[in-house]
């Protein structure tokens, strides 16, 4: 399943909730241990996690992407920053799309050029992000544009800039909002890594918590 | 052969097919052993179908040399393009990867903030396929950081703007004026179509081929 040189995303879940997420690919694999290096920003080094914690390791194949949790043998440390896992569980499919879809409710400006070349600008939230696009909820009409300078907040992080174009322009249920579904056209590649990063961990933060919810009703 | 440094926007080269022809053009861009070259209009048909070998280039007069082209790779482009490949360590970037032309076109700048976007006006010094530079009042650029996304809107016909993703480069401030330098990150066909155009048209003309 598992072969040298494969790129794959390795999560850990921190004691207090949060979500590590890095890139990285397959220096070793001998069918019982398999050791990765990083391949960008890998933040593994400063946390102190300890032999048998679990972490999830997502690939893709060709029916999707899968999602293989492995307990730690060794943690990287600098400066070759490797980790090496080992025991591995059953796979699990995780998610079809390109890119993980998160339900979040996050704040938008939509700009358009206007009149004389200035912007135009409307407010209003996310009902689900990706890395490839949004669905957004925005107070009344919306003016036709092909095109949007788009930003949305990212909680802690610079928020995320990109021109996206609407897909789909459709009434609210409740007849006062307008529901905008949009493809970014032209992010650039390092702000689409950086919300796939940001989609990614939100949606292990989501997934704990309603996990956490399910544990107190039983 | 030792590497030949070649500067873009200053470099005329001329390609030499087999059958005697010549076509001339400008160095647009220079890359590890791959130039890309402006070529007068009309001579796209002309290049599909010579197989150049040789690449004369003249950089500085009267340094005028020729080197064997690896490859040629004609690009769909008004005015028309060319890629030049080398064998390795035949060419070298001179003090110009990209050519720059002097242009004024308008933009607005779209400053993002979740709840102050604001929009700086400005208009264009210089132009490139990569790249572009502004001036702009020194105080409009506060808080806009090295590396920030911003959004420029472009009017290039009466009726339709074009949106540009742009990231800060440099600064260099003269006064109450900055000059800053933004990287283009993307452009949808159309913007980048105009921009190719007015680049290769006053390279052309820049150097008497336009």
């Amino acid at each position: 399943m598992l072969h040298t040189g494969m790129r794959v995303t390795v999560s850990y879940r921190r004691r207090d909730g949060s979500v590590l997420v890095a890139q990285g690919s397959i220096a070793h694999y001998d069918g019982d241990v398999a050791v990765i290096s990083p391949l960008d920003g890998w933040s593994f080094c400063d946390d102190a996690v300890t032999p048998d914690d679990e972490v999830g390791v997502a690939f893709g194949t060709d029916k999707g992407a899968q999602e293989l949790p492995a307990l730690v043998r060794r943690w990287p440390t600098r400066p070759k920053a490797q980790i090496t896992i080992t025991d591995f569980g059953t796979p699990h499919e995780v998610k079809r799309r390109r890119f993980v879809r998160v339900s979040v409710k996050q704040r938008v400006v939509m700009s358009t050029p206007g009149v004389e070349n200035a912007f135009d600008h409307v407010s209003g939230e996310t009902a689900d992000l990706s890395a490839g696009g949004a669905r957004i909820v925005l107070p009344g009409a919306v003016e036709p544009a092909e095109r949007f300078a788009i930003v949305i907040e990212l909680d802690r992080q610079s928020p995320f800039v990109a021109v996206g174009r609407p897909v789909v322009v459709e009434p609210h249920p409740n007849g006062r909002f307008t529901i905008v579904r949009m493809e970014f056209m032209q992010a650039p590649p390092r702000e689409t890594d950086r919300l796939a990063r940001w989609t990614v961990q939100r949606d292990f933060s989501n997934r704990a918590d309603e996990a956490k919810k399910g544990d107190r009703q039983s | 052969m030792a590497a030949i440094a070649i500067e873009a926007g200053r470099a005329i080269v001329v390609l030499l097919p087999d059958d005697g022809s010549e076509l001339v053009g400008v160095v647009e861009a220079v890359e590890v052993n791959e130039v890309i070259v402006v070529l007068q209009s009309g001579n796209q048909n002309t290049l599909l179908g010579a197989h150049p070998r040789i690449v004369r280039i003249g950089i500085d007069d009267p340094l005028i040399v020729d080197i064997p082209i690896d490859r040629v790779e004609p690009i769909d482009d008004e005015p028309p393009r060319a890629i030049l490949q080398f064998e390795p360590d035949l060419v070298k970037v001179g003090t110009r990867s990209r050519a720059r032309v002097r242009a004024e076109l308008r933009l607005d700048l779209l400053v993002p903030d979740l709840y102050r976007p604001r929009t700086i006006e400005a208009r264009t010094d210089w132009i490139s396929s990569s790249a572009l530079a502004v001036k702009v009042l020194a105080t409009d650029m506060k808080n806009v950081e090295e590396g920030a996304s911003l959004v420029a809107s472009v009017q290039f016909t009466d009726d339709h703007a074009d949106l540009l993703v742009l990231e800060r480069g440099p600064v260099e401030i003269a006064g109450r004026t900055a000059r800053v330098v933004f990287n283009i990150v993307s452009a949808d066909n159309n913007a980048r179509n105009v921009l190719q155009r007015v680049v290769g048209d006053a390279l052309l003309s820049s150097a008497g081929l336009g």
